[in-house]
């Protein structure tokens, strides 16, 4: 069996010291592109995709919070497509008539118990009460008693 | 000592490039509550969401000026604190009783510009807030476990979209303590606001800034470790139909699913009025 015969170069084509080193050849120009480095140090060898000045490579990409630089259509933090993001504001926007400010008290606390008689006034109307029954069973039972059933109920589901 | 975080937030609406004065929240107010004046009360941080950059002013005779005061760009939307970040060692700025904050911004010429401000209260009379500091945190701390909600904000500018903490997840132990260390929000507002008979019905906050998710997850934790204050606030799971979380943004609105980072703490470890 005959061993393979490899041409071995004495120098890379386009270094200065090469027998065919031709100055200004495509060959010498990139030998020097890639090996010439005037301002110091590089931080990566040339072309390496993590190199500040490569082309093509994800360095180029502006990375903000929340947006796929590849696919900057798509909705910043939820990542979706503007189809599934015009959807859900759609959605948003038919509940939003039903959502109040929250109830503040005129001494500037947080009406909590108004909420929480908001919620299970919600629950009981959801049930299928008019809102008059509603209430009765609301003051019958009370807040708590009626936020368990609705916490019950849910826990089943 | 009656202590209290209260988030209080206000907006504007097509302030463009006039400094205007802030429409606070309903039934909220920029005048700091009356307290015992031997009593200190801080200004803890704020925080804006414009949609167009813009400035918040922050300003009274009795801070360091009535010119410009506290005075910082707004960068367009990025709900981020503007001085006294909790991640960062912190300065107290003192505020007084009954003084009335001038606070004032810009932004766009078609929208709503929101901003908040974070007030610490060492003793308001008539609230028992219940807060603990970072060493008992520490000691009395055994469980985390989050608390997920969905919040439908309204767009007036108003806090908005209230609900309770079980209200979609029931899972809190019953008859147990809960310190709130942070929270997270899924989408950009200006503040999320909490809420009890616990922290005496005056709102804790923090920015709604889903790219600074790490650091409001721990907020609260960040101002009592920075300020060297009880500033984790505690509720209990007995009265989770009236523990609400509710939302403030711009005209834009939303839909935000909030994440609150808990800890269990020990049975007795935090008292009626916290520590």
């Amino acid at each position: 069996m005959t061993a393979q015969q490899v041409q071995e170069r004495d120098f890379p084509k386009g270094h200065p010291k090469a027998a065919d080193y031709v100055p200004g050849s495509p060959d010498a120009l990139e030998w020097t592109r890639k090996n010439i480095h005037p301002k110091g140090e590089r931080d990566f060898p040339v072309d390496s995709v993590k190199a500040a000045d490569s082309k093509d490579t994800d360095t180029e990409l502006i990375w903000r919070p929340g947006v796929d630089p590849t696919q900057p259509d798509l909705e910043e933090f939820t990542g979706a497509t503007p189809e599934v993001a015009a959807a859900r504001h759609a959605a948003y926007l038919a509940q939003l008539p039903k959502v109040a400010e929250t109830p503040m008290t005129p001494e500037g606390f947080v009406d909590t118990g108004a909420v929480a008689a908001k919620t299970a006034l919600d629950f009981l109307l959801a049930q299928g009460h008019d809102e008059q029954t509603a209430r009765v069973i609301l003051s019958r039972e009370g807040i708590d008693q009626v936020l368990a059933a609705k916490h019950t109920l849910a826990a089943k589901e | 000592m009656g202590r209290a975080i209260e988030c209080v937030a206000g907006f504007t609406t097509n302030p463009s490039s006039t400094l205007t004065t802030l429409t606070p929240s309903t039934n909220t107010s920029f005048t700091v509550r009356g307290t015992d004046t031997t009593k200190n009360a801080w200004l803890v941080s704020a925080w804006g969401f414009h949609a167009t950059v813009g400035e918040l002013v922050i300003k009274s005779p009795r801070l360091h000026d009535n010119v410009q005061g506290i005075r910082n760009r707004v960068t367009a939307a990025y709900t981020v604190p503007l001085f006294n970040t909790p991640f960062n060692p912190m300065a107290k700025q003192r505020l007084y009783a009954q003084d009335n904050l001038t606070v004032q911004n810009t932004g766009g010429a078609a929208e709503i510009d929101c901003d908040a401000l974070l007030i610490y209260y060492e003793d308001l009379a008539g609230v028992a807030g219940r807060f603990i500091d970072y060493p008992t945190l520490l000691k009395s701390g055994i469980n985390l476990v989050t608390a997920e909600v969905t919040v439908t904000a309204v767009v007036t500018g108003n806090f908005g979209g209230a609900v309770a903490i079980n209200s979609t997840f029931d899972t809190l132990k019953a008859n147990t303590d809960y310190a709130i260390l942070g929270g997270m929000s899924d989408t950009r507002g200006c503040a999320v606001r909490i809420t009890g008979v616990d922290l005496g019905n005056v709102g804790v906050g923090f920015p709604a800034e889903p790219s600074i998710r790490e650091e409001t997850n721990n907020w609260f934790v960040g101002i009592a470790y920075c300020l060297g204050l009880p500033a984790i606030p505690v509720v209990n799971s007995a009265n989770k139909s009236a523990i609400t979380i509710d939302v403030q943004t711009n005209g834009s609105g939303g839909t935000y699913i909030i994440n609150l980072l808990l800890m269990e703490m020990a049975a007795g470890a935090v008292g009626a009025q916290g520590m």
